[in-house]
């Protein structure tokens, strides 16, 4: 067996951050942001996304830079998504009249159950604005989603979700899980499945949003309803054990992102989708040696091993114990590819076998070794990994831009409030 | 080349022509403009 190398050229990788760079800074100029700070925060939210695509395209890991984005966006996005509720309506409550008037925003997450009646019976179950209005509506957010979904596929759940960030920032907070999750029944890893089911049936036959009244933990950082009946009282005891137990405790026990890999209908709407996105994780089983440090490194139970049948004859130390493989549920975070010591793990396109390597002779003809160069710059660009990471980076930074700036304005701007008041303080 | 094989190019083919369609929408600001005309396409309405 031998250990692979993940690493791509300086110029390679220069040229992608360079790519990404432009792009996001036309982003940035065609805002026309006419604020000091907020240009200075869109600044540094550019840079950090340049550097993170360097880094994961120089180290062939995304830990810790994913990581970071995925955690700052949603935390964000939290900040600034109850800052406006408040600003508007004076509390993060959901009154009747904003239901009446349908001006709720669409989350993404709620999408699976709105499908089946807006196919079959042409009606929008949920109160939001069916074009586009104050928050979006119904078919801005459908074709954010969709479009998202198409370019990334499960990538959508590590790179492009408003809320996935919150137990992922969660079950970063131990160094070790204080609660195993390796004896977890196997079945379980099909919960998001028979959530999804539910809510979509019920939500067809009763015409109503099963997920979010009754169970969407998320209801805890974003909106919830008036409790004054005793129906509200028990939804409002169910959302409240959900969102701590899902996106608090349970993550900080175990490690694991689990309202992301046991509950999200939206998380495996998009599994069973997968074949509308070529991009995959591929495990090359002639590298791999068995040790399961990518089953435990998953944060969504998306790697899944099967004990090998040895013989006496060769079990020893060196023999392949178990038989590793990545299930439909993996949202490619990266995580696996870091924790392999192999570098067995690795972006990949369906159909497009390992990439080839590019150490050439020195054999060759004088030609051959002078477009050595460009040619091994040119496969590396449009090799699986960068092709990712270049889609992902790009999408993650539109759909995060608004609220990281914003969080991070918000943030220079009481810096630069403090730093008058704290030089006084020095002074006198 | 295997029948699988061709499938699976023309997939990736299919997919990447529907993003050179799509992606230029998303990141077009679409606040009205062309979402009228696909919910012209599909209209919907209440419960």
């Amino acid at each position: 067996m031998t250990v692979r190398k993940r690493r791509k050229s300086i110029l390679t990788c220069t040229i992608v951050s360079v790519l990404v760079l432009l792009l996001l800074s036309t982003f940035v100029m065609s805002q026309q942001v006419v604020d000091d700070t907020r240009l200075a925060a869109s600044g540094i939210w550019t840079l950090y996304l340049t550097l993170m695509t360097f880094m994961i395209l120089r180290t062939g890991r995304t830990r810790p830079w994913r990581s970071i984005f995925f955690v700052v966006f949603a935390f964000s996005f939290v900040f600034i998504f109850i800052s406006d509720l408040v600003a508007e309506r004076g509390s993060m409550q959901l009154t009747r009249e904003v239901i009446e008037a349908n001006d709720t925003p669409l989350c993404p997450v709620a999408i699976p159950q709105l499908i089946l009646p807006a196919l079959l019976r042409k009606l929008l179950i949920f109160p939001t604005q069916i074009v586009s209005g104050h928050y979006g509506g119904f078919w801005a957010i459908f074709f954010m989603w969709l479009v998202g979904f198409l370019a990334m596929g499960k990538g959508w759940c590590s790179w492009g979700c408003f809320f996935g960030g919150i137990d992922e920032g969660f079950s970063k907070v131990l160094r070790k899980p204080l609660l195993n999750m390796k004896k977890m029944p196997p079945r379980l890893r099909y919960l998001p499945y028979a959530v999804l089911l539910v809510v979509v049936v019920w939500s067809f036959l009763a015409l109503e949003p099963s997920y979010c009244i009754w169970f969407c933990p998320l209801k805890l950082v974003t909106e919830y309803p008036a409790v004054d009946n005793p129906v509200a009282y028990l939804q409002a005891i169910i959302f409240i054990t959900l969102g701590i137990g899902l996106l608090v405790i349970l993550p900080i026990l175990t490690k694991k992102r689990m309202q992301c890999g046991l509950f999200c209908p939206l998380g495996a709407l998009q599994s069973l989708a997968r074949p509308l996105n070529p991009y995959r994780v591929r495990i090359d089983h002639d590298a791999c040696d068995g040790c399961r440090k990518c089953e435990a490194a998953c944060p969504t139970f998306s790697v899944v091993t099967r004990r090998l049948q040895t013989s006496p004859a060769n079990s020893g130390p060196s023999t392949k114990r178990f038989l590793t493989k990545i299930d439909r549920s993996c949202t490619h975070c990266g995580e696996c590819m870091a924790a392999c010591p192999q570098g067995a793990i690795e972006y990949a396109l369906v159909g497009v076998p390992r990439t080839r390597s590019f150490d050439l002779d020195n054999a060759q003809p004088w030609w051959k070794r002078l477009l050595r160069v460009p040619r091994q710059v040119f496969f590396e660009i449009f090799e699986a990994r960068t092709l990712f990471v270049l889609t992902a980076v790009t999408f993650g930074a539109t759909l995060s831009g608004n609220f990281v700036t914003r969080t991070l304005a918000e943030l220079i701007g009481v810096v630069v409030r403090l730093i008058p008041a704290l030089s006084g303080l020095g002074g006198a | 080349m295997k029948l699988s094989a061709r499938l699976k190019t023309v997939a990736v083919i299919i997919w990447a022509l529907a993003l050179a369609v799509l992606v230029p929408f998303f990141f077009y600001n679409y606040s009205g403009g062309w979402l009228q005309s696909v919910a012209a396409f599909w209209p919907l309405s209440r419960p």
